[in-house]
């Protein structure tokens, strides 16, 4: 799996670009399940299970990860672009990234001609470029039309004892749980849903949420974490290395507080390493997923990372196996209810 | 342009820490140089005596140092030389401990930012995530260890290159590539390459380095600001416009004259960088070392300095070699 999530977070697939990360997936689904695509893109597969479950049952990752897209051209070659999804221009400065499979650097004026105030003044994506070494504007939309899509050039490695930093693992590490266990056998029937446009306001997920009409819906996400030495533990949100992170709230979504309490006892109960999100913070995919159609009880199952959202987020492969690990014991307990 | 095998060597010497340079500048040259390194960790190679022509770049890079150790898998740093504090949230680096470790500095992700940041937190303030356990990370990363930008040299095009530390890696390239012309062309000219360790946290090595022989003349290549988006032209030159032949009060006229006339002769393409005080670069210490040295300054046009994907065009390394090639054939 820590294979699969490193191939996947190496595809570039911004929000409304998924197309590489949909067909490296549809490949390796394969007969795994049945497997259609919608009118936005995303997947829809269905697994036969063991048993057929009273409640029709819907996995959820998204595909997206956040990038930038290319919107207009400087008269001397550099490329202005527009976030898509939340980036922090602090995490953009003095980056690389990949454009229509070339390298653009993100760079300004040398800190050499800044003023003091200058220097620690943070900056605004508006006044960051991509220097791509065009001398025009129009050799730059040769090169680089507009419309393009960039992400972060950052290889994912594993790095120090057990933990992975890589772009995109929000939420290629939900992609790949789901294709583990799309890859066995399940204990019952399984519908899910590898989704786009999470991060540009959960678009894919509300169509797909519409057309599966699941029951109980489990979004497997990932989650922020803020586990630094200095913070205070009330504000550490979750933290790496203690398990999957189970959500009763966030700025989307009040969870359905049964669902919620059956996560925590599965997790007990198997001897999963499972936190709670000790804060009412981000959002993702359920807040879309359970106001559809006639209403989604719904969960999210999260994997702790830092720095989300830059080129460099940071996750333990531990966590990784315990959110695969807790969404299995949760198919298992709710293929018996 | 393309140079296949200026651009390896670039690369190379971009990608190294300055502890790696000498090995990779020795392997670069071959024999017929006498080398060595002195206190303060400056490399000095000299041809046939070492002459009194000196050709010099500095070797060593913006980079922080491990000052303690935060807790968890976390360190403190401090920066050696002026680390650009936009750079630095969500940066990768390498910790060179007991081996290289993979590591990326902190950075507070947009879903828990309350309050706008009005002032970017100093390298002091920042902690580096090493992800090593807190058991293992005090064997593994002493006090005093080297950080570094993580970033692989890549190419922009056929002429541009990024990487981190090409100030002034580029600079010592362009030595390297010089010296090696040289000697194609006049095997028996007696000359000394020397590629200064310290500049960024104030020259030190390059002053002392300069002791070293007899020294009369000496052609400092380092780099200068190419102009990039929001800079303004008169600070600046022009990427991929060749070498800055700069003029200044400590910098000796007959030299940059020469300079001059000699890039012109031979087609080379060049610009002018006009300074009316110090330089900024090892010319300021080299040209009062001793009982003085006439000292030129060559500057590689260079974007995004101090960052990790700086920017140069190798076509400027070349004209920048070719440049210091017909000085040195003159001295003969």
């Amino acid at each position: 799996m820590l294979q699969t999530l490193k191939h996947l977070c190496a595809l570039d697939a911004p929000s409304g670009y998924e197309d590489a990360v949909r067909e490296e997936l549809v490949r390796r689904i394969g007969n795994h399940a049945e497997v259609s695509v919608d009118p936005l893109g995303n997947i829809l597969a269905f697994k036969k299970g063991a048993v057929t479950s009273a409640k029709k049952i819907l996995l959820d990752a998204h595909m997206d990860e956040v990038g930038f897209l290319i919107t207009a051209y400087t008269p001397d070659g550099f490329l202005r672009f527009a976030p898509l999804g939340g980036i922090d221009p602090a995490v953009v400065f003095g980056r690389r990234v990949r454009v229509c499979g070339q390298i653009g650097v993100i760079g300004g004026i040398a800190v050499h001609h800044l003023n003091a105030d200058q220097r620690i003044r943070p900056l605004s994506m508006e006044e960051l470029l991509i220097d791509i070494g065009a001398s025009c504007a129009e050799e730059a939309e040769q090169r680089v039309p507009l419309g393009s899509f960039a992400c972060f050039d950052t290889p994912v490695l594993s790095y120090g004892d057990g933990f992975l930093m890589g772009k995109a693992i929000d939420d290629r590490a939900g992609c790949a749980v789901l294709l583990d266990l799309i890859q066995r056998d399940l204990p019952c029937d399984t519908w899910f849903s590898f989704t786009v446009q999470e991060e540009t306001g959960l678009s894919g997920a509300q169509c797909a949420a519409y057309t599966a009409a699941p029951d109980i819906a489990i979004a497997v996400e990932t989650t922020t974490a803020a586990d630094l030495p200095g913070t205070p533990s009330d504000q550490t949100v979750c933290e790496l290395g203690k398990g999957a992170v189970a959500l009763f709230v966030d700025h989307r979504t009040v969870y359905d507080a049964e669902l919620y309490q059956t996560v925590l006892s599965v997790a007990q109960k198997n001897a999963i390493a499972v936190q709670s999100k000790r804060a009412k913070a981000g959002g993702n995919n359920a807040g879309a997923i359970h106001t559809a159609g006639a209403g989604v009880k719904t969960a999210a199952i999260s994997l702790p990372c830092r720095y989300l959202h830059s080129g460099s987020v940071v996750a333990h492969q531990n966590d990784l196996f315990s959110v695969r690990d807790l969404v299995l014991a949760l198919l298992e307990e709710l293929a018996v209810q | 342009m393309n140079n296949p095998s200026l651009q390896t060597l670039t690369a190379r010497l971009a990608q190294a820490t300055a502890e790696q340079i000498p090995a990779i500048a020795h392997d670069f040259l071959g024999d017929g140089f006498a080398v060595h390194t002195d206190p303060l960790g400056s490399w000095i190679a000299r041809r046939n005596g070492g002459g009194t022509l000196m050709l010099e770049a500095h070797l060593d890079e913006i980079r922080m140092l491990v000052t303690d150790y935060a807790g968890g898998g976390f360190l403190r740093c401090a920066a050696v030389g002026r680390v650009d504090l936009r750079t630095l949230r969500a940066a990768r680096v390498s910790v060179w401990g007991t081996q290289r470790y993979d590591a990326v500095f902190g950075s507070v992700p947009p879903h828990l930012q309350k309050n706008k940041q009005e002032k970017l937190p100093d390298v002091t303030e920042i902690l580096l995530d090493t992800g090593l356990s807190e058991d293992r990370i005090r064997s593994c990363i002493p006090l005093g260890s080297t950080v570094t930008f993580e970033a692989s040299a890549v190419m922009l095009t056929d002429d541009l290159m990024t990487a981190k530390a090409l100030d002034d890696r580029a600079g010592c390239a362009a030595v390297l590539w010089a010296a090696k012309q040289i000697v194609q062309q006049t095997s028996e000219l007696a000359f000394t390459v020397q590629l200064s360790n310290l500049e960024e946290s104030g020259a030190a090595a390059a002053a002392c380095g300069a002791f070293a022989g007899e020294i009369q003349t000496c052609l400092c290549v380092d780099v200068s600001f190419a102009k990039t988006a929001g800079e303004k032209d008169y600070e600046c030159g022009v990427l991929g416009a060749g070498p800055m032949i700069g003029t200044a009060p400590i910098l000796s006229n007959r030299v940059t004259d020469e300079l001059l006339t000699l890039a012109k002769e031979n087609h080379i393409p060049f610009q002018r960088e006009i300074m009316a005080s110090a330089t900024g670069t090892n010319a300021d210490r080299i040209a009062v070392t001793c009982g003085g040295i006439a000292t030129g300054l060559i500057s590689v046009p260079l974007r995004n300095m101090h960052t990790p994907v700086e920017l140069v065009s190798l076509s400027d390394l070349q004209h920048t070699a070719d440049l210091l090639t017909v000085f040195a054939g003159r001295c003969v």
